[in-house]
């Protein structure tokens, strides 16, 4: 009963906390977005060796996002953060073309995974704010999105040194979170 | 028990090539030059951890964080899976390298236009932005470019400009010159003076089958060669200096000259001078007293007539006006576009 009332009560005024894990290729902009949505500012990063964890508080959810570093040597450790998440942040350098490609096999390497077969997608696809950067649709069509099945999956442009569209990416994995809960 | 050796060899063939590859990688990160950032001077005593492919330079963090803002390709040494094409692209002497960079892109950067260390990254993003987006401070891959340091603030236009001067040159390789003379038909008005060019020699045909020896010509009926007029398109007035003008002619942005017509310039001194000479069968500008290049006028520029009234009106002679057909644009005198002010044909 005490239980139940918890529940009841954390559901009402509690934050939920929520396990997401942001992964992209090296470069993408992950880290970059972890801190502007924790601290609101641009900081410089340095290559993420193993992985950044900051818990961002955004609505009722308390998100801990997971950055791990996306150099192609320690790609293989992704799936060792695979486990209980709820919400998969992949982030896409927008403006390169040549890689966009890799970016694709990883994110499907990644879905084909059987531990995240219940998370839920959200593509940022970043640095919108060079002249070159791929539109989300373009993106969205590289990355072969619409053939996903059975995954709920929602695309953001966004620009993470000014924090153009982090928010908006947020909004839907909270939205989308919560329905699910 | 015979021990099978087929399974270890690729193997080990394979790891012998990964550490290869590492030890060079690592030789040519410990490099003097590779251990200094090329863009903010940072000096990093253990060599950096980031490669900048797009550009193949060695960089810290800060300069590695602008570059990504730019979608470069960055890489680190450590955690990247390099081949040895990579590797062996970053060698000097393939053109990688933190001293090749520094010669390609940053050739005419001065101390004060450098990031200084530990700006914000806005800074820094603004650096690599001009020095290799835009390309502000290029220099001439080819050549060593110690004197260019005097050309800072040179606009890409300028920059074309004596990049093509430079390379004809290089052409007439006897040719004594002055690259740096920068464009020289600022001195208009002795163009038109009928004592036009110790060069002018010879009276080899030019282009248009017209021997021109000297100064300018008139060719008022446009009957020097029939076949080349068949189908006039442009009118146009030239200036020559003769002989094989296909190899050397210049054209000269006609605003210039015309500006220049406008406001009367001081004498021409000797270290002004042309920096041209000339050298085998290519036409150059010659003596400090010759009179500049060919100045083909383009008849839709509206300082044309001007031009040509100013020179009637001193009492000089005029020296030409052609009709220029296609076929004449392939030899090579044609109407450039002038947004390029200098043409080397």
């Amino acid at each position: 009963m005490g239980l139940a009332f918890t529940k009841i009560w954390q559901r009402l005024i509690g934050k939920q906390e929520m396990r997401i894990l942001m992964v992209g290729l090296d470069a993408a902009g992950k880290t970059t977005i972890l801190y502007k949505l924790k601290l609101g500012e641009v900081v410089t990063t340095i290559p993420t060796i193993g992985f950044n964890v900051e818990t961002v508080e955004y609505k009722n959810l308390s998100f801990t996002v997971w950055d791990v570093g996306g150099q192609d040597k320690i790609r293989p450790l992704w799936r060792h953060y695979y486990q209980g998440t709820n919400g998969l942040i992949y982030v896409v350098d927008s403006n390169d073309r040549d890689r966009i490609e890799d970016a694709r096999e990883e994110l499907n390497k990644m879905l084909n995974e059987d531990e995240m077969r219940d998370a839920v997608l959200l593509v940022f696809a970043n640095k919108q704010d060079l002249p070159n950067a791929m539109t989300a649709a373009e993106v969205t069509e590289k990355l072969g999105l619409h053939n996903l099945r059975h995954r709920q999956w929602f695309i953001q442009s966004a620009c993470a040194t000014t924090g153009d569209g982090l928010y908006e990416g947020l909004d839907w994995l909270s939205r989308t979170l919560s329905s699910k809960r | 028990m015979l021990r099978a050796p087929v399974s270890s060899g690729p193997l080990r063939c394979c790891r012998a090539h990964r550490q290869a590859t590492e030890k060079e990688l690592q030789r040519i990160r410990r490099l003097p030059e590779n251990r200094v950032c090329p863009n903010c001077l940072k000096e990093e005593s253990l060599g950096f951890s980031a490669v900048c492919t797009t550009f193949k330079t060695f960089i810290c963090s800060d300069c590695k964080s602008a570059h990504q803002s730019f979608s470069h390709r960055c890489k680190s040494i450590q955690m990247s899976v390099w081949t040895m094409e990579e590797v062996k692209g970053l060698d000097d002497n393939n053109g990688g390298g933190n001293a090749a960079a520094a010669r390609k892109y940053l050739a005419k950067v001065t101390p004060k236009d450098r990031v200084k260390q530990g700006s914000t990254l806005e800074l820094y993003k603004r650096f690599i932005q001009r020095a290799y987006v835009d390309q502000r401070w290029a220099g001439d891959v080819s050549e060593a470019s110690p004197a260019s340091e005097e050309h800072p603030l040179e606009t890409p236009g300028e920059k074309t400009k004596r990049r093509s001067r430079k390379s004809r040159h290089r052409k007439t390789a006897d040719a004594a010159v002055n690259p740096e003379s920068g464009p020289v038909p600022l001195q208009a008005p002795s163009l038109v003076s009928p004592s036009w060019s110790s060069a002018s020699q010879t009276d080899s045909a030019l282009p248009f089958g017209h021997p021109v020896a000297q100064g300018w010509c008139w060719d008022g009926d446009g009957a020097h060669d029939g076949r080349r007029h068949e189908q006039p398109t442009k009118r146009g007035v030239y200036l020559f200096n003769q002989p094989g003008m296909q190899d050397g002619c210049t054209a000269v942005n006609p605003e210039h000259a015309a500006r220049a017509w406008l406001v009367p310039l001081p004498a021409r001194t000797a270290e002004r001078s042309p920096p041209l000479s000339t050298a085998g069968s290519s036409t150059v500008w010659s003596t400090p007293t010759s009179k500049g290049a060919a100045l083909p006028l383009d008849p839709t520029n509206p300082w044309a007539e001007d031009v040509l009234r100013l020179c009637e009106k001193q009492g000089q002679e005029v020296a030409g006006r052609f009709d220029l057909s296609p076929a004449m644009a392939g030899r090579g005198i044609l109407l450039p576009s002038w947004s390029d002010s200098m043409q080397v044909c």
